[in-house]
């Protein structure tokens, strides 16, 4: 499926695109995909800070990203929620 | 417009689409979702709406569960399960049998299935289906689970029962399936406890003594999904690696080729090709032609109002051939870029797990048979092979005559 969307430091998935196929869970290196019910109580932020990153404008963006329909379509987006901008960087980021 | 009508304005370009076609376009109607008095059952032939069923899981879940004789076929069987339980074991198998595992297991196939051509290529003729398709598949699975595919007596015996839970398979999947007082449904079971009396020891050594083999691995993941997890699970698991829709499928492709001398030469200089070829064969030949489902709770589609407990059969070689989604979708075009998911392996959550290893199994035994002969073609001495089935589209016998490689 191509419904996962590269920001500038992470992934989202598209929640209108996503057909819960599952194929995503296995292949995420961070072991970072969940199915929502199994989603740890700790990351249910996450949950609505992925659904923002289509839903709302993004800094530097004229309107929200909303459903493109494929992610190959729109590329490297290069830019997060401020949820996710906020965190500090990791020694291995670039 | 009758259906005669509405199907000879979709059937173009391709000589074998009437052939292949015979099994599902009976079901071309004038909606894309309408219902059937004779199945009593909606039928659903449109692409956007093969979609929305597939995806929406909530509305339209499989049927299989509610057939008589389900659990004692398929035991703890991912096919049966739903909601959680469905999602997590979904996942264990995409994490054990995904993209990597398939490419990982790509050299192997290709070294199983070219030592098969080559002994039927020295025979000279032989039946495609049963001796190649069939067989290869079989033995490719068996290999990556782990069992001795060099025990030649053994592999002919598991081979032969499992024509016999084949059949029991067919039946339930049909139509409102068979009875599992059925002499089918019975000499289905009796076939599986004989070939449990084979292979639980198989699974038994491995649970103790684990290998870099798929048995192994289903030991270490299936406590994660079910802490119960036992013999009997990894033996309900390990069907689907030995008898899957690749069988149809290579079945067909190899009758597409034996009908077409042009492609196979074309193949045969540029392999590569083969990827293409498996893939709009997928689309065209869709082995899989009918999926069930049945509407958990009503729900509005297509225009019609579907209620719970009301059965569905989506035509999936009908969502296949959708005028918007390809051009010239009744023509098999090897070399057509798939610009659309085709539904060959289904959709959305009930996705086939089977989908990346299926595919490299289906290229390697292609290219196999391609680079084992200088040609093959329908043997005359036989009558003509027929398409049927109402789960696999298929056909066979495939009595084809084996040209050797020129030197």
């Amino acid at each position: 499926m191509d419904c996962i969307y590269e920001g500038a430091r992470a992934l989202y998935i598209q929640p209108e695109e996503c057909i819960n196929c599952g194929a995503c869970v296995p292949a995420c290196p961070e072991e970072a995909i969940y199915f929502e019910e199994d989603l740890p109580e700790a990351s249910l932020p996450h949950l609505e800070d992925n659904e923002r990153f289509f839903t709302e404008t993004l800094p530097g963006q004229s309107a929200p990203l909303g459903s493109p329909g494929a992610a190959r379509k729109v590329g490297r987006l290069g830019v997060d929620t401020p949820r996710v901008a906020a965190f500090p960087r990791r020694a291995t980021e670039t | 417009m009758t259906t005669d009508e509405l199907v000879d304005t979709r059937r173009t370009r391709c000589p074998i689409e009437p052939e292949v076609g015979a099994t599902f376009h009976q079901w071309l109607g004038e909606r894309s979702v309408y219902w059937s008095n004779e199945r009593k059952a909606w039928i659903v032939t449109g692409y956007a709406e093969a979609a929305r069923i597939l995806e929406e899981s909530s509305n339209f879940w499989r049927d299989i569960p509610l057939r008589d004789g389900a659990a004692e076929f398929w035991g703890r069987h991912l096919l049966v399960m739903e909601g959680r339980d469905h999602r997590r074991m979904h996942a264990v198998h995409m994490q054990l049998t995904g993209e990597k595992f398939a490419e990982d297991m790509r050299a192997r196939a290709s070294e199983i299935a070219r030592e098969l051509a080559a002994r039927l290529v020295k025979k000279g003729r032989a039946d495609l289906a049963a001796e190649y398709a069939d067989a290869a598949v079989f033995m490719i699975g068996c290999d990556f689970l782990g069992i001795d595919i060099a025990d030649a007596p053994m592999m002919e015996y598991l081979l032969g029962e499992m024509k016999i839970r084949a059949r029991w398979k067919e039946e339930l999947h049909a139509g409102e399936g068979i009875p599992f007082s059925s002499q089918v449904a019975q000499d289905g079971k009796a076939a599986i406890e004989r070939m449990a009396a084979v292979l639980l020891p198989i699974i038994r050594d491995r649970r103790d003594h684990p290998r870099d083999d798929l048995i192994s691995a289903l030991w270490k993941k299936g406590p994660t999904v079910f802490p119960d997890w036992n013999e009997r699970d990894v033996l309900s698991t390990i069907w689907s690696s030995m008898d899957n829709e690749t069988k149809p499928l290579l079945r067909g492709l190899l009758y597409t080729l034996c009908r077409d001398a042009e492609l196979q030469a074309r193949l045969r200089r540029d392999p590569a090709l083969v990827e293409g070829f498996v893939e709009e064969g997928l689309r065209f030949l869709t082995p899989f032609r009918t999926i069930r489902r049945v509407v958990k709770q009503d729900v509005e589609i297509g225009g019609q109002t579907m209620h719970a407990g009301d059965s569905i059969y989506l035509i999936t070689p009908l969502a296949n051939r959708d005028e918007e989604k390809w051009a010239c979708p009744h023509a098999f075009d090897a070399e057509r870029k798939q610009e659309s998911t085709h539904f060959a392996f289904g959709y959305g959550p009930g996705y086939c797990v089977g989908r990346y290893v299926g595919r490299v199994e289906a290229q390697e035994v292609i290219r196999a048979m391609l680079a084992g002969t200088s040609s093959f073609s329908l043997d005359p001495a036989y009558p003509k092979p027929e398409w049927e089935g109402e789960m696999y589209h298929s056909i066979m016998p495939v009595h084809a005559i084996l040209q050797p490689p020129a030197r």
